[in-house]
């Protein structure tokens, strides 16, 4: 999902839309971009926000793209739209030295664009959105516009010392690039991008103008665009030859869609550069072409389309079709990365006929419908422990690993054997929990005002480490607090419980510290040991905060044979 | 039984009778002659009057208990007249500080005694002396023997103004009760020769109902229409009786449950669902990564690695442009906590036997800060269907059925969506009587790309629904939080319906 805001006015006018069209007539349109309106303002400049559900398509995540999407819904277009660039005369020559660092490049020349404060805004959006998210934060891909009367061709890609300075953007002293990854917000933001010793990239024009320090930041002059400029250089560098390709022709379309006329730049590679030939022009003008039978369409839809039906549908969408012998090839922008096969064709023809216009039918083959034996085993268990007059608890299963540990007065070393988050939002779900017993007791704990006796039970899955693997496991707990809850109350539920699930159980004496000495004892069934059982220690109840007697017990029920709850799928540790 | 008996238990003849022998009594006399608690004697004595057969007279009782300072009149006179006796004689007055220290009275005490002196033109003060202006004569003389006549029975009675008088000075405490004293009606005396003694009980018996002795029993009435206190029964909990329904409701339109492991491989949570390895939504702030073991082994199929690799990097063999890049099965090893249930369904890919149709209502995990909106966990649920006669009108139907049969829904509508595995995609809404247009699924096919490298060629329906939405809209919850509710009172007593 990506969110960006734009105007209704600018929407109206691009799409040449009634002056009066409701916000919900506009948001039904959106829909064939897979867009929504999010939230809405007109009152404050025609705020719109909208929500773009798709990941694969950065040509829309901006009002231009947005537009020439649904031009051919609304009718105003139709085809493919032009991608035709002439050549600039503009040249950029590629440092081999940049290769292992940040080895592509892709540029174009835009003129006669006219700049306003809003378009500006509009595209620097654009650029944030695209880099961030297709560009996945800059590493594979940043985008850079620069004033183009302000330099002159060729340009320099390559890698320079950091000791080389310039005036970066919002700076009206000179830095080094060094003091740039130091100092400038962006440099700080961005810099682990880079590599930490070593030259670092540069795009200077002939003269020794600086334009940027890719992917950080342009230069305060040459790489700022105000209401003034009206030809840009656009260009994209990164990791991935084919990824810098696509996102400089979808700005380079998005400034063409504001009156632009494009021009192409030629980039001179040298041998040997990762999958770039010596000689790349950008932006790409030629569509690419997937080639498709209509009959296949018209039977993965099931919808009585005739070929020229589908013709004119994917028309609609923007796209060129070309008649051939039994199929149909289908043109499209070379920004359009979604398309990846003939189904993805099948969606533009479903998009562009209507979903709402699709007859939904029910299908006519027979199944069996069946719960996982794991939750009917489950069930037993929760419909005796409901039984007993115990009530049932629902706890995240990723918790606080003091819960786990200083609160069940254990050490730290019980939580090598816990599955722990490496990248956690915060410490309250950093762990995977091992045991249900905790989430019980902080239940108990946040409950002190109410009415005692409290009977808790939970069925739920815990994740183990255990010898060379990872098991996801179902547990049991059985938590009683209340001022006449004993050892005995809680080992007539589990007699009862053992009893309904067709087992019996031997109970062996052991101590534990959490729980009190005399009144604890391991539970073995089948020959194992699957649980613990005994009054809570008072100094449990102590760090729990809470001040009334309790007795727990807990099983692992995938220990029990005479459930079918194995623990699922194991990962040997690979490391 | 004849129409003027009456039959009563034998504990309301016994109270009868000695009522009947003492005349007009209170509770408290009568529970002292019959020896029963006085709380038992005010029930029987309430049903004899429901029977007529006595009858009770609420009295106010005023009872005058001295205070201290009333106790130290009774000894020393009020302070007026003490005040008199001090300067008896001195006519040449003396100084009130000097009257205070001698008779050791409180300040007030003083002022006030002082205050009843002149009002009578009893003694004159002057610059702070006292002098006595004529014959003494005793002051309040009744209320020093009112005082007198309290202390000895605080029943006593005595005028009004008196007593009074004797409260705002603080000499006494007036306390009232209740006293109900009761005595036999005529109906009662005259009734008495000829009452019939049944036994009333509360309870039957099991004995009683064997032997036939209830037939000379008569059952206590109850008061049937109080709220009684409500059962402390152990529930199931709401959220996941919640679930139970919609795993009901599935398993009803031909789905079998399919469940899987928390924590899950990259291969099956996205490098079998066709996502590029470095796909925006593989990210560390996407998706829980784990400390430790960062990785697991990858299925031992081969087969189906190589198969899953080539269609990444090349597209094949199904016509793809796959994703042109290098494949790293260390990417696939990672381990994470599953961040979707379609993991599961990718799983149930394997050696799926067709026609199939699966769900899974699977926790899953993501990196968010927890609020109002955004839990770390939640539940989705997902599944697969999967039969040769597929196409995108019977997901359409498929969604319809769910947003009838599961969220009770009337309308729906469509519109175009997208998920990285499947195309085409759509999203589901279903229309809430209040609320409009809800979203509350989304579905799509299995691109080909998903389902070759298993070796499926008929084509497969994925789709969510979002149960927790569902739950929350029912509930009327706005809070997700309130899905893993720790509130016990609302546990325990939420209406289920």
């Amino acid at each position: 999902m990506v969110a960006f805001k734009i105007s209704y006015y600018d929407v109206i006018e691009l799409l040449n839309l009634p002056d009066d069209i409701s916000i919900e007539e506009l948001d039904h349109l959106f829909s064939y971009a897979k867009s929504e309106i999010e939230e809405h303002n007109l009152a404050d400049e025609g705020y719109i926000k909208v929500d773009c559900k798709t990941s694969n398509r950065p040509d829309i995540w901006g009002v231009e793209g947005l537009a020439r999407e649904i031009s051919g819904a609304t009718g105003l277009y139709k085809g493919l739209p032009d991608l035709s660039a002439k050549p600039s005369g503009y040249i950029i020559e590629v440092d081999p030295l940049i290769k292992p660092i940040r080895p592509y490049i892709a540029c174009s020349l835009v003129r006669s664009v006219k700049f306003s404060d809003f378009l500006i805004k509009q595209l620097i959006q654009l650029q944030e959105k695209v880099d961030f998210s297709y560009g996945r934060r800059r590493r594979r891909s940043s985008i850079g516009i620069y004033n183009a009367n302000l330099l002159e061709s060729p340009i320099f890609y390559g890698l320079t010392s950091r000791s080389t300075s310039f005036y970066p953007l919002g700076y009206n002293d000179k830095m080094t690039l060094d003091e740039i990854l130091k100092k400038h917000e962006k440099g700080i933001e961005y810099g682990h991008i880079l590599p930490s010793k070593g030259d670092l990239p540069i795009l200077r024009d002939v003269n020794g103008v600086v334009l940027s320090m890719p992917p950080i930041i342009n230069s305060n002059d040459v790489g700022r665009v105000n209401e003034e400029t009206t030809d840009v250089l656009v260009e994209v560098t990164g990791t991935n030859l084919e990824v810098v390709k696509v996102v400089n022709t979808l700005i380079t379309q998005a400034l063409r869609d504001r009156g632009g006329k494009v021009f192409s730049v030629e980039i001179r590679y040298p041998e040997n550069h990762g999958d770039a030939p010596t000689t790349l022009v950008t932006p790409e003008t030629e569509p690419y072409e997937i080639e498709v039978n209509p009959e296949d369409i018209k039977n993965y839809l099931d919808l009585d389309l005739t070929e020229k039906d589908i013709i004119n549908l994917l028309q609609k969408r923007r796209l060129d079709v070309v008649k051939n012998k039994g199929s149909i090839v289908v043109k499209y922008p070379p920004y359009r990365v979604d398309l990846l096969h003939w189904v993805d064709i099948a969606e533009e023809t479903a998009i562009a006929y209507g979903y709402m216009n699709i007859k939904p039918i029910g299908t006519q083959i027979p199944t069996v419908g069946r719960l996982s034996p794991r939750t009917i085993s489950e069930n037993y268990v929760r419909e005796i422990l409901s039984g007993c007059s115990l009530q049932e608890v629902l706890s995240f299963s990723l918790t606080d690993p003091e819960k786990l540990t200083k609160l069940m007065g254990c050490s730290e070393e019980v939580l090598s054997t816990c599955v722990q988050v490496a990248n956690p939002v915060s410490l309250t779900y950093s762990v995977m929990r091992n045991r249900l017993l905790p989430g019980s007791l902080d239940f108990l704990s946040r409950n002190t005002h109410n009415e005692y006796p409290q009977y808790l039970f939970e069925v739920g899955e815990v994740v183990l480490i255990q010898k060379n693997s990872v098991k996801t496991v179902a547990k049991a707990a059985v938590t009683l607090a209340g001022a006449d809850v004993s050892f005995e109350h809680c080992h007539s539920i589990l007699e009862t419980l053992t009893q309904g699930l067709g087992t019996t159980y031997k109970l062996e004496a052991i101590e534990s510290t959490e729980f009190i000495q005399g009144r604890t004892a391991r539970i073995i069934i089948d020959g194992k040991e699957v649980g613990i059982i005994g009054e809570i220690s008072p100094e449990l109840l102590e760090n729990w905060e809470v001040f009334i007697p309790a007795a727990a017990f807990e099983i692992d029920l995938s220990l029990i044979s005479s459930l079918d709850l194995p623990p699922i799928e194991t990962f040997e540790i690979l490391e | 039984m004849d129409n003027n008996s009456i039959s009563i238990s034998p504990e309301m003849v016994d109270v009868l009778r000695h009522l009947n022998a003492s005349g007009p009594i209170t509770i408290d006399g009568l529970a002292e002659i019959i020896g029963i608690p006085h709380g038992k004697v005010e029930l029987i004595t309430s049903r004899l009057c429901k029977e007529n057969l006595a009858k009770r007279e609420v009295k106010i009782i005023t009872r005058s208990i001295l205070t201290k300072e009333g106790k130290k009149i009774i000894k020393n006179g009020l302070p007026e007249n003490q005040i008199l006796e001090a300067i008896k004689n001195k006519l040449d007055g003396i100084p009130i500080a000097q009257v205070s220290s001698t008779l050791g009275l409180t300040k007030q005490a003083i002022n006030a005694g002082i205050g009843k002196l002149r009002k009578a033109n009893l003694i004159n003060v002057n610059k702070g002396i006292l002098i006595p202006v004529e014959k003494t004569t005793r002051l309040n003389q009744e209320l020093e023997d009112t005082l007198k006549t309290l202390s000895e029975n605080p029943l006593s009675s005595v005028s009004k103004k008196v007593l009074t008088e004797l409260s705002n000075r603080g000499f006494i405490e007036i306390k009232e009760r209740q006293q109900t004293s009761v005595e036999i009606t005529e109906f009662g005396t005259s009734a008495l020769p000829n009452i019939q003694i049944v036994e009333t009980v509360s309870r039957l018996t099991p004995d009683q109902i064997r032997s036939g002795g209830w037939r000379s029993l008569q059952l206590k009435r109850y008061n049937i229409v109080s709220h009684p206190k409500t059962i402390p029964i152990g529930r199931k909990h709401p959220y996941l009786m919640f679930l139970d329904e919609v795993k009901q409701k599935l398993v009803g339109l031909g789905f079998a449950e399919m469940r899987g492991p928390l924590v899950e491989s990259e291969f099956w949570n996205f490098d079998a669902l066709f996502q590029a390895q470095d796909h925006s939504a593989r990210e560390w702030s996407d998706v829980y990564t784990i400390k430790h073991p960062t990785h697991g082994t990858l299925p031992k199929d081969q087969e189906l690695i190589k198969n899953v690799q080539r269609v990444h990097e090349t597209g094949e063999p199904v016509g793809s442009r796959g994703w042109r890049y290098r494949w790293d099965p260390r990417k696939a090893a990672q381990l994470l906590l599953r961040p979707q249930g379609t993991a599961v369904s990718a799983r149930t890919l394997y050696n799926l036997s067709i026609p199939a149709k699966y769900f899974c209502i699977a926790r899953c995990y993501r990196p968010d800060s927890v609020d109002a909106v955004h839990l770390s966990e939640f539940n989705q649920l997902e599944g697969i269907s999967c039969d040769p006669t597929i196409t995108f009108r019977t997901l359409l139907g498929l969604l319809k059925t769910f947003a009838i049969e599961i969220a009770g829904a009337t309308k729906v509508r469509f519109k175009p969506d997208y998920y990285p595995f499947t195309s085409p995609s759509a999203e589901l809404s279903a229309l809430h009587p209040k609320l409009g247009y809800i979203e509350f699924g989304g579905s799509g096919i299995f691109r080909p790309e998903v389902t070759a490298p298993f070796g499926i060629t008929d084509p497969v329906i994925a789709w969510g629904l979002g149960v927790d939405r569902l739950y929350m809209v029912k509930r009327g919850i706005n809070d997700i939080r309130e899905l893993f509710t720790q509130n016990l009172n609302w546990l325990r007593t939420v209406p289920l319906t």
